[in-house]
């Protein structure tokens, strides 16, 4: 019941911060042009595939994850530091709430609201596709299905990933440095393996397992595709794909972990008891 | 229900002493801690609501163990922190309905109710809708307080709460407080003895993270009935007089220093035996720890 009430009341203070309202339709805003104005020229793809196919939509949904990275940091990383910041930590740490309550709740109040601000990308880019003004010879018929398998694919694991990685940076440093930083560290951390590690791998199959887009990882596996199967094909939920994922939300529970275990209200002890 | 304080100590990582073997036995009622700033109140405040671990000692609040057991201890005190911040987006209404919530409160309807009462209770009610950030400093405390009376708590925790409100505020706060006082026990932490004498009825003076003096605020007064002497001298005269006589204290007073001291019989010619205060008794006992300490 505490648990719920904590996440009742997250989604409440969330509801009144401007800023995420401002961060959903920056990502609508994003969606929106990319999708009208089509990235297969960015993805290099045969003239013959059509500009709402499934590996297309898949592509644009995976470029999209770009800002999530710093979105998530603003969102996730300030849950608890908030507390501290504002003084609000005395007041709450002497009523009747537990570690794991607390913890539990501004986590999963935090995951809710950054999951409603980034559906702003699949609104977006359903809006885009619907806006774009295309022959009808260049498009599929319209199917929002995809959209949202795509965000389930690749956003959502990359979510949660991301909101138990800022969570635990902002809870357990306590610190505004970190949490403004951390966001920008992981994008240059992850452009690093991105083009640094994962293209240049004489193993590709191996380093695409920890692509955090996806993006190498399915261009890999659609590489022999001819144009009508792009076109008529869904993504496959392959071993490697769904791998990948378990990669990264093992990695997201392991700092949940972490931050269940080091998170402290007070300060420790400065001598044994005698 | 009481609270026993027994030989609780605690040193910061830098290595100040906060707390040196502090023993305290509270009854029901207001409980001053007195003590200048620095003097350990806020250490052992945080420390009896939770928020600090001691190095050593035990703390009983009736049945509950206070220093290991935080879950039974949280479901009966009620704290006011020195220093605290609210959402400032948030109304006074919705906060409060959270906190009892937390407090355990689960029906919808008696929550309301009670927000309502204590928001009246604390003179908010006309205020009840307003964003927490738009709050005066007088208002924050009020509402600090209604938090803190959520539920009922058998001990109710309050840390340097007048600090900077206005006359009025300071009124309005210590009529809440001492209609608290009435069931619960109060402890009330300050470094101005005013409060403590118009409130209290028990006190103790916390000093260097010792306690130095501890009974009724009365009772102290009346130990020094017959010791304190007045005079007022030049202000070129003064760090003589210090030099000969146990100097309670010195205030200006038109144009002149009037200094008390204390003493068994007439310190010298043209001394006043005057009545003894609370503050007497305070800055006797905070004027003899700072002596002993230069001296070690």
């Amino acid at each position: 019941m505490k648990l719920i009430e904590i996440i009742r009341f997250e989604l409440v203070y969330q509801s009144r911060r401007p800023v995420n309202y401002l961060y959903f339709f920056v990502l609508t805003i994003i969606a929106f042009f990319f999708s009208k104005l089509g990235i297969k020229g960015i993805t290099e793809v045969s003239v013959q595939v059509k500009e709402n196919a499934p590996l297309i939509i898949y592509q644009l949904t995976s470029l999209l994850n770009l800002p999530l990275l710093l979105i998530a940091s603003a969102v996730m990383g300030t849950l608890v530091l908030r507390d501290f910041d504002k003084g609000m930590a005395p007041l709450l740490f002497t009523h009747p709430i537990s570690r794991p309550q607390y913890i539990t709740g501004r986590f999963a109040g935090g995951l809710l609201v950054l999951i409603l601000i980034s559906l702003g990308t699949v609104v977006g880019a359903i809006a885009g596709e619907l806006f774009a003004n295309k022959p009808a010879a260049e498009m599929l018929p319209f199917e929002p299905f995809t959209y949202l398998q795509a965000f389930a694919a690749i956003t959502l694991p990359n979510l949660i990933f991301l909101a138990c990685l800022y969570f635990a940076g902002g809870a357990l440093s306590k610190k505004a440095t970190v949490v403004y930083t951390q966001g920008i560290l992981l994008v240059m951390l992850i452009s690093f393996l991105d083009e640094g590690v994962i293209e240049t791998a004489a193993n590709l199959e191996l380093a695409t397992l920890f692509d955090f887009y996806t993006l190498q990882l399915v261009n890999l596996q659609t590489k022999y595709w001819s144009a009508a199967e792009i076109n008529s094909q869904n993504i496959p939920m392959s071993a490697a794909l769904l791998t990948n994922r378990l990669i990264y939300l093992t990695i997201g529970l392991a700092f949940m972990l972490l931050t269940f275990y080091r998170f402290q209200i007070t300060p420790p002890k400065t001598k044994g008891k005698s | 229900m009481k609270l026993s304080i027994h030989n609780v100590q605690k040193t910061y990582a830098n290595g100040v002493k906060a707390l040196n073997r502090v023993n305290l036995e509270i009854a029901p009622g207001m409980f001053g801690l007195l003590g200048p700033n620095g003097a350990g109140k806020s250490s052992l405040m945080r420390t009896l609501a939770g928020l600090q671990e001691a190095d050593l000692g035990q703390v009983t609040l009736g049945e509950i163990d206070v220093l290991n057991d935080k879950t039974a201890l949280r479901q009966q005190i009620g704290y006011l922190p020195q220093s605290f911040g609210l959402y400032p987006k948030v109304s006074a209404e919705m906060l409060l309905d959270h906190f009892a919530a937390l407090k355990g409160i689960t029906h919808r309807k008696e929550r309301k109710r009670l927000v309502n009462e204590l928001l009246d209770k604390v003179n908010l009610t006309s205020h009840r809708k307003k964003h927490l950030g738009g709050f005066s400093g007088g208002m924050k405390q009020r509402f600090g307080i209604a938090q803190a009376l959520i539920g009922n708590p058998a001990l109710l925790i309050v840390d340097e709460p007048t600090a900077g409100l206005d006359p009025a505020e300071r009124n309005r706060f210590h009529n809440v407080l001492s209609e608290v006082g009435e069931q619960t026990i109060v402890m009330l932490s300050t470094h101005i003895v005013e409060d403590v004498k118009d409130l209290c009825t028990q006190m103790a003076i916390l000093s260097g993270g010792e306690i130095l003096l501890e009974g009724a605020p009365t009772t102290l007064v009346d130990g020094l009935k017959g010791l304190v002497w007045e005079k007022a001298f030049d202000k070129a005269e003064v760090a003589a007089q210090r030099q000969k006589h146990e100097v309670i204290s010195e205030r200006v007073f038109a144009g002149k220093t009037l200094i008390r001291v204390l003493s068994g019989q007439a310190p010298a010619a043209g001394f006043e035996l005057v009545s003894p205060s609370l503050e007497d008794v305070y800055f006797s006992q905070i004027g003899q720890n700072t002596a002993k300490a230069s001296l070690l």
